[in-house]
Formats: C-alpha cells, structure tokens, sequence
C-alpha cells in the first residue's frame, strides 16, 4: 500500500474543496452544515488516504462527501423533532424532502434570458429540492458540478447505466416541476 | 434510428457521452424529426436554466480552516503519540492494556479509594486522548463526538445531550481553535466537554452546571505534567485540562467568566 503525505494529500484532494462544497450544500441544503461537513469528509480522508489508490481523486473526495452528508440527513432524520433555536430560520435544514413552495410569480421571466433573476432561481432551487434524493444527486453532480457519467457512478456507487436512466427520470420531473408553475415553460415544452 | 432508439440518447447527447458515431446518428434523426428536435431543445432549455441557477459558493475561509483542521489532526497525533510519559506503551501494548495500565496508575497515584472529581476529570481527558478524533461514534470513548469549529454546531449537538446549555466560543483568534465536543459521564450526570487546541497540544474543557459537586481540594499542583485549572462564573463550573501551562488554561477560562481569574489547582 502507498504511503502518502500531507503534502501530497492537500496538492491531490485540495482542489477538489469547491465542488466538495457545493455538493454538501446541495445535499444539506445548509452551509453552516455542509461546512462542517467537508471539514469532517476531509479529516475522514486524511485519515483513510492510505486506501486511495492514485485513480480519480475527485471521484474518491465526492464519495466521502457524499457518504457523510448521508449520514447527516439520517442523523437529523433522527432527530427532527429536536429543532435547535438558532436553527429555525435556515431553509429547508430539516426537509430531506420537503414540500415545493413555489409561487406562479417566481417563474415571471423567460429562462432564455441570460441571467435568471432571483426569483426564478429560488424557483428552479426549490424543484431542484423536490426531487427525491437519487435523482436530486445526479443532477447536482452532472448539472453543477460537471461530472461526466463515470464519475457520478463512482461518487454514487451505482452502474452508468442507472446514472443515465437517473438522470433522464431527474430531468423529466424537472421540466414538470417547473411548467406546472409557469405557463411560459409549458408554452416553451421546457 | 426511430423516436425511440433517438430519445433514448437524447441524455447522453446532451452530456457529450456519446461515441462519435452514435452522436452523428441521434444528430441525423434530429434534423428530420421536429418532434425530437423540440424534445431536445427543451432538454438544452433547461440545462442552461440550471447553468445559470448556481446557488453555492464556497467560502473564502474554507481551504484554511479545512487546513487548519488537518494540521491540528496531524499535529494532535505527533503530540500524543509524543507524550513521553506513555509514548512507549502506545507502540508496545494494545490501546486496551494501555489504558487499563494508565488509569491504574492515575487512581493509585491519587488520593485514595474516593476518586476526586479533579482526578476523574484527568481521567477522562487521558482516555479521551487516547481513542483519538472519531466522529459519528457517540458511544464510543473519543475525544471529539460532534466535529466543528462553530458555535452554533457545537452548542446546539451538546444541549441536547446535557441538561442544560452549555457556553461555547471559538477563540481560533485567540489562539485556541475550537475542535468540537463530546458528552462525558461524571457522577452519573451527563456534562459538557469541549475541545480546543493550543498549537498542538488538546485542550479538554468540562462544564456543568454549579449544583451538587463540591470543588475538591487538588492543593495546588499539576499532576504527571497536566495542568488542571477550575473556575465557577454564573451558572456554569469549569475545568481545563491540558499539557500545557496553568496560565495558559486561565487565559482560556478567562475568556469563560469575562476576566475573572481562574484558581490553578
């Protein structure tokens, strides 16, 4: 078994700290949460870099990450009905899979339009939310973090096949989520 | 290729995963197939949507303190692995015999059959550093049960477990970076402990509420080269314990009671 360093563990998994971020903020939907998060998935990979085996780093990260945002929705699962006070006004930090609350006015612009106003993004956001927990990774790793096929499965632990089939049910359900609240998309088939 | 065959790539050709043959084939039905073109129009339609909906960005901080916390990981381990005091038991015994060995000689070395509350605080801080940073493992002895700099982490994970609230601050400005915390049995009650580290040494800090216990007299010293130093301040009572010097753990605690010096015990 190789025997790495520090110095060859921050220059390997480091630059993967973006994407690690925003994949538990998409999981967790809180960034108090997916801080400590990252913060935990990389102790937990510095103490097992021992097992990586110089392949895809980014792949080797993502999967920690997303193993222990898992294991942070089961906890909380656990104890939802424990809601910390200074918790209460963090969206959705409690709903794995929590009920839409998106207004017809949210999706007011074309999504043609270069740059989606706030409102629209809070809309796109919170179908992206709606979705059940298999397909909402896949979008988020393919859609935002720009993994290719491959790599989603060796994040996810699931065959390609399953990640393409995840990702197609993902994107239909998107497209309805959102023209059930704007007739602009339905007009527009998106 | 029918509709079919076609949308069954329609993915796959949005996302570049397809071979070059396959991408021209779904290309070519494409252009003699509205009812497919407008599909995948829809699906470029949304994948731009998505695009420009990016919701988060990492925190400038983020690389630090994600340093920050291996360092104090990596340099925590140097340091018990160091400690002169037990370091040959660590790499000739197993964990098991060690422990038993260490807590033998803490208690005998102590005052007598009656544990005072001082000694098994040391006690707990020397098995704490013994079972090392595991997270997620809450009934496991281990020196940091939920893992966080952050107040609002650590707070809220420790009130739930303790009846009562105990005070968090992370003083990383100050030179004693909040690591996380854990809960600890003492006198059949459960009280807080929070961990902080002074440059590589581990800081155990155990709160409780003022009720039943009684300071116990520990006559001023530091024993086996641990400083303990207690302090009581409003509700709560204090006890830091670390290899490191009794001025540098009041200086901790003063940040606890506001100023007031703690008594080196």
């Amino acid at each position: 078994m190789k025997k790495w360093s520090r110095l060859e563990f921050d220059r390997v998994m480091l630059p993967h700290l973006d994407r690690a971020y925003k994949l538990a903020s998409w999981l967790l939907r809180h960034q108090h949460d997916a801080e400590d998060a990252v913060q935990q998935s990389y102790l937990k990979a510095f103490r097992g870099f021992d097992q990586y085996s110089d392949g895809d780093s980014g792949a080797w990260i993502l999967k920690i990450v997303r193993n222990t945002c898992i294991n942070r929705l089961n906890q909380r699962r656990r104890s939802a009905n424990i809601i910390s006070l200074n918790m209460v006004n963090d969206v959705n930090h409690d709903s794995d899979r929590h009920e839409s609350a998106i207004t017809p006015q949210a999706l007011q612009k074309s999504p043609e339009q270069s740059v989606l106003d706030q409102q629209t993004k809070k809309a796109v956001w919170e179908c992206i939310d709606a979705l059940a927990f298999e397909f909402r990774e896949v979008i988020i790793l393919r859609e935002f973090l720009g993994l290719n096929y491959e790599e989603i499965a060796k994040t996810t632990d699931i065959p390609i096949g399953t990640v393409m089939s995840r990702l197609s049910r993902a994107r239909k359900q998107l497209r309805q989520h959102l023209a059930s609240f704007d007739k602009e998309y339905k007009h527009h088939e998106l | 290729m029918n509709c079919n065959e076609a949308q069954a790539l329609l993915d796959p050709l949005l996302d570049s995963e397809l071979s070059k043959h396959d991408a021209h084939a779904v290309q070519t039905h494409l252009q003699a197939c509205p009812h497919c073109q407008d599909e995948f129009t829809a699906m470029k339609k949304l994948h731009d949507t998505l695009v420009l909906s990016e919701r988060y960005a990492a925190p400038n901080t983020l690389s630090s303190s994600v340093k920050e916390q291996l360092d104090i990981y990596e340099f925590g381990l140097q340091s018990v692995s160091k400690n002169t005091r037990w370091s040959w038991l660590i790499t000739t015994h197993s964990s098991a015999a060690m422990l038993g060995g260490w807590l033998i000689f803490v208690l005998l070395t102590f005052n007598g059959s009656a544990v005072p509350v001082n000694d098994e605080l040391l006690t707990l801080h020397i098995k704490s550093l013994v079972h090392d940073i595991a997270v997620e493992e809450p009934n496991k002895a281990v020196l940091i049960q939920v893992q966080s700099s952050k107040q609002h982490t650590v707070k809220p994970w420790l009130s739930r477990r303790v009846d009562f609230s105990p005070p968090v601050i992370n003083l990383s400005e100050q030179g004693f970076p909040l690591l996380g915390g854990r809960v600890e049995q003492l006198n059949d009650r459960n009280i807080a402990v929070l961990v902080y580290a002074r440059r590589k040494h581990i800081i155990n800090l155990f709160v409780d509420v003022k009720r039943e216990h009684k300071q116990e007299n520990f006559s001023g010293h530091s024993k086996n080269g641990y400083s303990i130093v207690s302090t009581q301040k409003g509700d709560f009572i204090y006890w830091a314990i670390a290899d490191i010097s009794i001025e540098e753990l009041n200086e901790l605690l003063s940040y606890f009671t506001g100023g007031v010096t703690a008594t080196g015990l």
